[in-house]
């Protein structure tokens, strides 16, 4: 009755970091909130809560300085997560790609699903990167619900019982033979 | 409270504001900034777009088999990142021959996934455009 | 035993659009010490630009310091390199830059109120003055090309025409902000919740504002009368009707007051422009390298903006120096929240209208 499961994919909460923008796709994405293009009818809300959010939307090529926030960020987020790349300058560096405080863009640090790009992106393309990042959330909402073994079948060498390298990673296919 | 009222049931049959936007596409205007699009057979190979781009998102890298165009002395090949480009237009207007080798079309570009390898591909372009100079 | 503590409004925060971090030192909810931290930003542009780029591509880097006074600072590098080349450029091309920077004042001004407004807790107002801030981003759009971000200005004249079927549009969205603004300005003096939050609080005198040297809308609510379109002449702005705007007062409702007279005063302007623009030419051509100093200064939507620029003869340039006008205003923004509340904090600096992004460049 309670399925968590499908409430997940009809409201997915936004947290939104600038990591050293010019502020153009910060704009963007506030009126993408405002009623002409309504972002609110996907059943999304703007917290500033890192552990109340499912999609992190980041601008801006990453500073020297702002990058122990990012990553400090991305770890408090609970799994499943998406990660949104709004803008030219979050994608790869846009006119930032030489100076010498900047990274080249944030799949650099942490992982990135849905590139967004423009200078600076327009509503539309916003929204259409928000549709996206919720089928690669359903997505791994339901690989994250795959039962996986946790031990080994026990070795024996000469006739003793080894349980020493029973334990198997995460994911770790159980290598029969 | 009476105003709010008669403010609200007024309310209630206007047009509303928002435009639903994945369902109802919306038209954009001739003259909208959008992706630089190539024809390959016009071009004479006079690398200016590539001096004018200021992030340096147009690339010409030498590759094995090229065109077959006789001004392509060189062996040289077009590459264009549209997740790199600010759609400002420099190009178009640095080249000879605007309307039939480069233009700028009024179409937005695509969104990309993880697998697209939009950021690690190009460095190994750079590379290979660095070796040729 | 310590009786203050050490509350930060830190670099992340829900009502911060920009990494910016203050440490307050409160005693008992009331704030005695301030220290701000700007420089997350920080990206190093005016390096690349003497090393990166040659000189007639710096006007598409330069607009991207900031977002919201992108096209003030495009302008300023081309005015002080124009000036440097000893090029002439048409009354056509002039009227039309100062059409483009009074549709970014408006724009620019009115997410400031309906960001103040969401700020003090009144999230209606902030929808509604969203909604009718699109009319004004569609003229953007129909105009130049883009929403924001604008790549309108070279080095010579703009780069497109204005077509006379578009001109009636303008005008009618044009006339239809000017409407909802006055609604606005009855709205803004008259609730009797907004006033608790507004009146009286984060207020600066004429005296302090004069020492400090705070510059733009912050100065002229408290009386201070300067401006830099009534002291410069490269652009022909008292032949459009412009007038200054001040008031008395020095506390949040007064900034509010001071913008929203801005706003009408920046649409009369622009309707004065459409119906009076003269024939001609938008663009000539210049040849040449820049050589020599050149220094050169307007009025962005918070202040005052100035560039100094240094050629020796050859495409890459030799210094290019930015100041903007957050940058000034830091010590008057640390005067103004001492002996106030904590829980005001938020709002009052959501009524400075700070943009990190141009101080730390």
């Amino acid at each position: 009755m309670f399925d968590l499961k499908k409430y997940r994919k009809k409201s997915p909460w936004i947290l939104h970091y600038n990591a050293g923008s010019c502020n153009g796709c910060d704009i963007e994405i506030l009126a993408c909130l405002s009623p002409k293009y309504d972002l609110e009818r996907f059943g999304v809300i703007n917290t500033g809560n890192p552990k109340q959010s499912d999609i992190f939307l980041v601008t801006g090529p990453v500073t020297f300085r702002t990058r122990e926030r990012l990553v400090e960020l991305y770890t408090q987020m609970p799994e499943p997560k998406v990660v949104i790349a709004v803008g030219s300058c979050a994608c790869t560096g846009c006119v930032f790609r030489d100076m010498y405080n900047v990274e080249v863009g944030i799949d650099r640090y942490i992982p990135v699903d849905v590139y967004v790009p423009g200078c600076a992106s327009s509503p539309e393309l916003i929204i259409d990167g928000v549709v996206k990042g919720l089928e690669i959330l359903e997505q791994k909402t339901k690989e994250m619900e795959k039962p996986f073994k946790l031990f080994k079948e026990a070795t024996t060498d000469d006739g003793i019982v080894n349980r020493r390298h029973s334990a198997l990673k995460v994911g770790e296919d159980d290598a029969k033979d | 409270m009476f105003t709010s009222f008669i403010k609200a049931l007024a309310n209630l049959f206007k047009k509303p504001q928002t435009i639903d936007y994945p369902v109802t596409p919306i038209a954009k205007d001739k003259e909208y900034r959008g992706l630089i699009e190539y024809g390959e057979e016009s071009c004479i190979y006079c690398l200016k777009c590539e001096h004018a781009c200021p992030p340096g998102a147009i690339l010409f890298v030498p590759v094995e088999n090229p065109s077959t165009n006789e001004k392509n002395k060189k062996g040289l090949a077009y590459n264009y990142n549209p997740y790199l480009c600010i759609y400002c237009g420099e190009c178009v207007r640095a080249c000879p021959k605007p309307e039939e080798a480069l233009w700028q079309s009024n179409k937005k570009p695509d969104v990309a996934v993880k697998s697209d390898n939009v950021n690690s591909g190009w460095f190994e372009l750079e590379k290979q455009h660095k070796e040729q100079l | 035993m310590k009786k203050t503590i050490n509350i930060p409004l830190g670099s992340q925060h829900i009502s911060l659009l920009e990494p910016v971090r203050f440490k307050f030192e409160c005693e008992n909810e009331k704030i005695i010490g301030v220290d701000a931290d700007v420089g997350f930003v920080h990206r190093g542009v005016e390096k690349a630009c003497t090393t990166s780029f040659k000189f007639d591509a710096i006007g598409y880097v330069v607009a991207r310091v900031c977002g919201l006074c992108a096209i003030t600072h495009s302008l300023t590098y081309t005015a002080a390199v124009e000036k440097l080349l000893g090029a002439q450029i048409t009354s056509k091309a002039k009227y039309l830059r100062i059409l483009l920077l009074e549709l970014d004042r408006i724009h620019s001004h009115m997410l400031c109120l309906s960001h103040t407004c969401e700020n003090a807790g009144f999230e209606a107002m902030f929808m509604r003055i969203m909604g009718d801030r699109e009319h004004i981003m569609e003229i953007q759009e129909l105009i130049t090309g883009n929403r924001v971000q604008f790549d309108y200005i070279s080095i010579g004249g703009v780069n497109r025409d204005l077509a006379p079927e578009s001109v009636q549009k303008i005008k009618e969205n044009l006339y239809i902000v000017k409407q909802k603004v006055q609604g606005y300005m009855d709205e803004f003096t008259n609730n009797w919740s907004l006033s608790l939050k507004f009146k009286g609080i984060g207020m600066l005198s004429l005296d302090d504002a004069y020492m400090y040297n705070a510059i733009g809308p912050l100065a002229r609510a408290s009386g201070l009368r300067i401006d830099v379109r009534n002291e410069i002449d490269y652009l022909p702005y008292h032949e459009v009707g412009y007038k200054m705007q001040t008031h008395t007062d020095g506390d949040i409702n007064a900034r509010n007051l001071v913008r929203l007279a801005e706003l009408v005063n920046s649409i009369e302007m622009c309707e004065n422009i459409l119906n009076g623009l003269p024939e001609g030419d938008i663009f000539t051509k210049i040849k040449g390298k820049p050589q020599g100093e050149a220094l050169m200064r307007f009025e962005a939507p918070r202040g005052e903006l100035m560039y100094y620029i240094k050629g020796n003869g050859s495409a890459m340039l030799e210094r290019v120096r930015i100041k903007t006008p957050t940058f000034s205003c830091i010590p008057a923004f640390s005067h103004i929240f001492l002996g106030g509340d904590y829980a005001d904090a938020p709002a009052v600096l959501a009524s400075f209208d700070p943009c990190m992004s141009c101080t730390a460049k």
